[in-house]
């Protein structure tokens, strides 16, 4: 049952299609069409102009994540809010609670891109960042 | 007269059979008082306008005291008014020597003259500011007086009023530009007309009139249509912007003393004989020595009120589309289509391109008939009338098409002005009916308004003048237009006044913060783009509008989500947690 | 304060910070003008990921975008003016343009031989898509209510519709969800999204949030506070189908009906504007037709990508160092051979409109006008010898696409360029 996706990789957005492979994977299969798949047996995609598509659609198919972005809000008393974002992709089923921690969340301190906010964010092995930048004010 | 007499019966029969050879059947006529009632209940909106006008004709041929129109179209009538959602007793128990109903552009006009007076005046308005109806929905013309028909009122308020705008824009520090306007010819033939135009002139008192050749013509406005055929030029037309007039009065009635109250519906009166004892409002029971009805598309509401109708309003819907300021440069004269006939019933009352006093230019306005008082929807159909007049300057393009709106004309069946004060109770001034060409008239009826209020008053006791009138108003300065001289000073004084908030009409954070303050404060986002053009440029506000909403919640100490955009119930932000609870 | 700068830059976000920093290295002395308090134009609200995957190759958020030009300005000769907004541009005889600004200090002056303007763009409105009914509040558009949600932190309604499934409309989608809000759909009028590949999956598909094409909204319901909308279907040429009206309930409509690229201030200076791209046409070095005069960025036509932007910001830049710079000569200026570039074929429109013998080799973007499967690519020179070609496979309006052409392959006496596209 062969699964359609865009790749998003980058902004090309290139047609994935792939097909899920059984379980045995055997090695030295080589690609039929540019990209390519992986091994006989294993899933197979085409429609990838650049490598990053396979791994791409193989998160997709196996545990797709996504990097949340969102902002905080801060103790500044004009309603300043920090931008943020997860310093990696986080698994998309997570990204509900991942909001309801964010709405909980108050910055008290300045902060410049690439500040933590929350360290080991939801029990991941990822943080929430600061992406702006704050004076405290 | 009453329907029982024989006269009476006469002329109800008259009127019965003319509508019947007309196909209208549904419609019931009576006689009260020397007043022809119309009820019952007809198909089509068509048939009751039938029913109206030749109410109006009956009227007329008859010397009646008025017609009212009551007929219903399938059980449908106008929607009722819409109450403010406010209920206190900020008005109960106060007494003011005079009340005007109704805050538009007669209502304060009206209480601008009545404070040349030593008396307590009140304005009443339903909504949150002054003007918003009418009297700010219309393209701003200060007409010459050459449409209406010889002999109404409208013709002679027109006229009157016309000339009374140069000293009322010199002492109330508004926009006035005459351009004149011309009437196109687009058939060589309409030169034809000229002695039917210049006798209408004559007739109506419109000084100036002439016919300008194809050429000259095409010499003041190269970019007019090939079409034309020269014109017939007005040169006492003028332009003024409706929402500055409106708050020029209203701030200079307020400096001399007028109290202005918003979100305040009158909802009935009480009267002992023929006087009206009681007002009563959403925001308790007031009473006043005169009462004046300037309420616009309610009028006969009011005047029903007070137990004495004699007329009644159908509205009369109009939209007008603004096009693009870079334009601006295209025209240098009001442009249209010469109609005579007043507004009686013409699909298009001639309308045309009106060069606005911000410098953009207004297509419009078209006419419709409607049920709905209050209906400012705006359709397709609409735009493509609108269109044909872009027809005119060869430069305009739909995309230049900033924003359009609708408004509604308060007429009555007998298409004419009613300014008088009441036959029947003995403490009532009317202004009612005031259509176009209202916002020329306005001077003039305000005037005659004023004095007729007087002259009740007087009748309790000596009226003397304010000793401290003063009928000049400084307006707030649009910085923009300062050489940079005078923008230094400013700035030096204040350094908001050198943040610019609204880069598509150049308003900067002081002049913003300034509306929210003084005598006749913004108290909406819209209100604030009424007194400075923030908001009313080509982004429409899309860039200003989170930091004018910041600028107000700092200056009223509100939370942004508590700023609303207009009237009662305008809310535009909410917060997170409100999803929850509901707004 | 009357002050001379070589290069003056107006607009401080992705573009105009780009140019400020190409000038300054080119050897010039620049003055970086921006209206707002802080410097990042709308990158500042601009919190989601995607910017620099070109040109830092990281996907970094807009937030994070700005800063690193911002970081790039310190060190350099580039003098910063927040809060400073243009009035008013002439050009001057000998030294260039004079302008005059507005800020909080007062009224003062510039004047320099080279002007960038990278004043990027405003939303197309409600009424200029003719959206009739009720004037409520509640109507958004998509930026301004993005505005609204990231700097302010405050949600334009409870239950949105999107009329617009264009970039900045998508990424409102999954920002309001997220935030709490319900996104009823994102309706398109064409028969085909507008907005990037991307976006449609991590926006819509990812939500949930189903996407109407051939529908659009003509009508919106509620006096004073949006209560409801009404779409309806439209045939290819936009017109509405009878009896296709839906009525859907709702607090606020959210529109994302495309992007105008601000150039007022070209009127005052004559600069007309190509009707397609609705900036004006420049050479490769970002000039328009009046010498010392640039452009680039979303002023120039509007781009989907901040990377271009500040590509285009670059070479204005070192276009405007050069000029005023005097390193192209006093002879060159006004007479420089031109060469037109003309669109033929499926081209929507291509940049830049023309290319000077001096100067840089082009880097050229284009959007095909249709979506294509396979498509090829032709400079020609109007003899019809072909100086480039390049193959696509898949070709979308959305997309612009982009390509380096050497100067070199430009023969002597050529006339104009022609660029073609077609479907093979």
């Amino acid at each position: 049952m062969e699964k359609q996706m865009t790749c998003i990789a980058c902004p090309r957005g290139c047609r994935l299609v792939v097909i899920p492979g059984t379980e045995e994977a055997v090695s030295g299969a080589r690609p039929e069409s540019d990209g390519g798949s992986i091994n006989r047996g294993g899933p197979v995609i085409t429609g990838n102009r650049c490598p990053k598509g396979i791994d791409y659609a193989l998160q997709e198919i196996t545990n797709p994540v996504r990097i949340l972005t969102s902002t905080v809000a801060t103790t500044s008393p004009g309603g300043i809010r920090m931008p943020v974002k997860t310093s990696v992709e986080i698994p998309k089923e997570l990204m509900k609670e991942a909001m309801a921690v964010i709405h909980r969340t108050v910055l008290s301190r300045p902060g410049i891109p690439g500040d933590v906010v929350i360290e080991g964010f939801l029990g991941l092995k990822t943080d929430l960042v600061a992406t702006g930048e704050w004076d405290g004010q | 007269m009453e329907s029982r007499s024989a006269r009476g019966e006469k002329i109800l029969a008259v009127y019965l059979k003319k509508l019947g050879s007309r196909g209208i059947t549904g419609v019931e006529a009576s006689l009260e008082d020397g007043v022809l009632f119309l009820t019952g209940d007809v198909p089509t909106l068509e048939d009751r306008l039938t029913a109206g006008f030749e109410g109006a004709k009956i009227k007329k041929k008859y010397r009646l005291r008025g017609v009212v129109n009551d007929v219903t179209v399938n059980q449908r009538s106008s929607v009722p008014m819409s109450l403010p959602s406010i209920n206190d007793t900020l008005l109960e128990g106060r007494r003011f020597d005079a009340v005007i109903i109704g805050g538009g552009i007669i209502g304060t006009a009206a209480a601008r003259e009545l404070s040349r007076w030593n008396i307590s005046i009140a304005v009443l308005e339903k909504e949150e500011d002054l003007g918003l109806h009418a009297s700010s929905r219309n393209d701003g013309m200060v007409h010459p007086g050459f449409a209406a028909s010889p002999g109404t009122l409208k013709a002679s308020y027109n006229v009157r009023g016309n000339r009374l705008y140069t000293r009322a824009s010199e002492e109330l520090g508004f926009t006035l530009r005459r351009p004149g306007s011309i009437l196109l010819f687009s058939h060589p033939a309409m030169i034809l007309l000229l002695p039917v135009f210049k006798r209408r002139c004559r007739k109506n008192g419109v000084s100036g009139g002439r016919w300008v050749s194809r050429r000259t013509l095409a010499r003041w406005e190269p970019e007019l249509t090939d079409k034309q055929r020269g014109g017939f030029l007005l040169p006492t037309a003028g332009i003024i912007s409706p929402q500055e007039v409106v708050l020029a009065y209203g701030e200079n009635a307020a400096s001399n003393g007028v109290e202005f109250f918003f979100h305040t519906a009158v909802t009935g009166m009480e009267k002992q004989g023929d006087i009206i004892t009681r007002i009563v409002t959403n925001r308790g029971t007031l009473s006043a020595g005169v009462v004046l009805n300037a309420a616009g598309v309610w009028a006969d509401q009011v005047a029903d009120y007070a137990g004495d109708r004699f007329f009644s309003i159908h509205p009369r819907k109009g939209v007008d589309a603004i096009v693009d300021k870079k334009q601006k440069d295209s025209l240098n004269h009001i442009v249209g289509m010469p109609s005579l006939r007043g507004n009686r019933r013409s699909h298009s009352k001639g309308g045309g391109l009106v060069l606005c006093v911000e410098g953009n230019l207004l297509l419009g306005p078209t006419a419709e008939e409607v049920l709905d008082r209050e209906d400012y929807t705006t359709h397709q159909k609409d735009l493509a009338i609108l269109k044909k007049h872009m027809e005119l300057d060869r430069r305009l393009r739909e995309s230049d098409i900033i924003t359009y709106y609708a408004g509604t004309r308060s007429a009555t069946w007998e298409e004419d002005f009613i300014v008088q004060p009441s036959d029947r109770v003995a403490n009532l001034v009317y202004a009612a009916g005031i259509q176009s060409p209202g916002v020329a008239s306005a001077p003039a009826i305000a005037e005659d308004l004023a004095a007729f209020a007087v002259k009740i008053l007087e009748k309790s006791g000596a009226v003397g003048p304010r000793p401290d009138f003063n009928p000049h108003r400084t307006p707030r300065p649009v910085l923009a237009e300062l050489s940079e001289e005078e923008r230094r000073r400013w700035i030096e004084k204040d350094p908001a006044y050198g943040r610019i908030v609204c880069r598509c009409e150049e308003v900067s954070e002081g002049e913003i913060r300034d509306t929210l303050r003084g005598g006749l404060p913004a108290t909406t986002v819209d209100g604030v783009k009424r007194r400075t053009r923030a908001g009313a440029g080509r982004c429409h506000g899309g860039f200003c509008l989170p930091r004018v909403m910041e600028i107000m919640a700092r200056e009223t100490g509100k939370d942004l989500g508590d700023i609303p955009r207009g009237g009662d119930g305008s809310w535009i932000l909410m917060k997170r947690k409100e999803t929850v609870n509901g707004k | 304060m009357e002050s001379n700068y070589d290069v003056t830059v107006i607009g401080g976000g992705p573009a105009g910070m780009a140019a400020a920093v190409a000038a300054a290295d080119g050897g010039a002395r620049v003055a970086l003008v921006e209206r707002e308090e802080k410097l990042g134009g709308i990158l500042k609200q601009c919190i989601h990921d995607g910017f620099g995957l070109f040109r830092f190759n990281e996907r970094l958020t807009g937030p994070e975008y700005a800063w690193r030009y911002q970081q790039m300005l310190m060190g350099r000769r580039i003098d910063v003016f927040t809060s400073t907004f243009l009035t008013k541009i002439q050009r001057g005889t000998e030294e260039g343009f004079q302008m005059r600004f507005v800020a909080p200090g007062g009224p003062f002056g510039l004047t320099s031989p080279a002007v960038i303007t990278a004043t990027g763009c405003r939303e197309r409105t409600g009424r200029q898509v003719f959206l009739h009914g009720d004037r409520p509040a509640g109507i958004f558009t998509a930026g301004q209510a993005q505005g609204f949600v990231n700097l302010q932190g405050y949600l334009p309604g409870r239950r949105c519709v999107i009329l617009g499934s264009g970039d900045i409309g998508l990424i409102m989608a999954r920002r309001l969800t997220l935030e709490g809000a319900e996104v009823e759909g994102v309706y398109e009028v064409k028969q085909e999204p507008s907005g990037l590949t991307r976006n449609l999956v991590q926006c819509l598909e990812d939500f949930d949030i189903p996407l109407h094409l051939s529908t659009t909204v003509k009508e919106v319901h509620g006096r004073r506070r949006v209560e409801a909308v009404t779409v309806c279907q439209v045939d290819e040429a936009g017109r509405p189908v009878t009896g296709t009206d839906r009525r859907i309930p709702c607090d606020s409509l959210i529109l994302s009906v495309g992007l105008i690229p601000e150039n007022e201030i070209l009127d005052s200076l004559g600069i007309s504007l190509d009707e397609r791209t609705r900036g004006p046409g420049v050479d490769q070095n970002q000039m328009t037709r009046l010498p010392g005069l640039f452009t680039c960025g979303n002023a120039q036509h509007v781009n989907d990508l901040v990377d271009y932007v500040s590509e285009s910001g670059a070479a204005a830049g070192r276009g405007a160092a050069r000029f005023a710079l005097g390193k192209r000569g006093a002879e060159e200026r006004g007479t420089e051979e031109t060469i037109p570039v003309r669109p033929s074929g499926e081209i929507l429109y291509q940049v830049p409109a023309a290319l000077v013998r001096h100067g840089e080799d082009p880097v050229f973007f284009f959007r095909a006008s249709r979506s294509l499967e396979k498509a090829r690519l032709e400079l020609r020179s109007p003899g019809g010898e072909v100086l480039y070609q390049k193959r696509y496979t898949f070709l979308r309006p959305p997309e612009m696409e982009r390509f380096e052409f050497s100067m070199t392959k430009l023969p002597e006496n050529c006339g104009e360029l022609i660029f073609h596209l077609e479907e093979v």
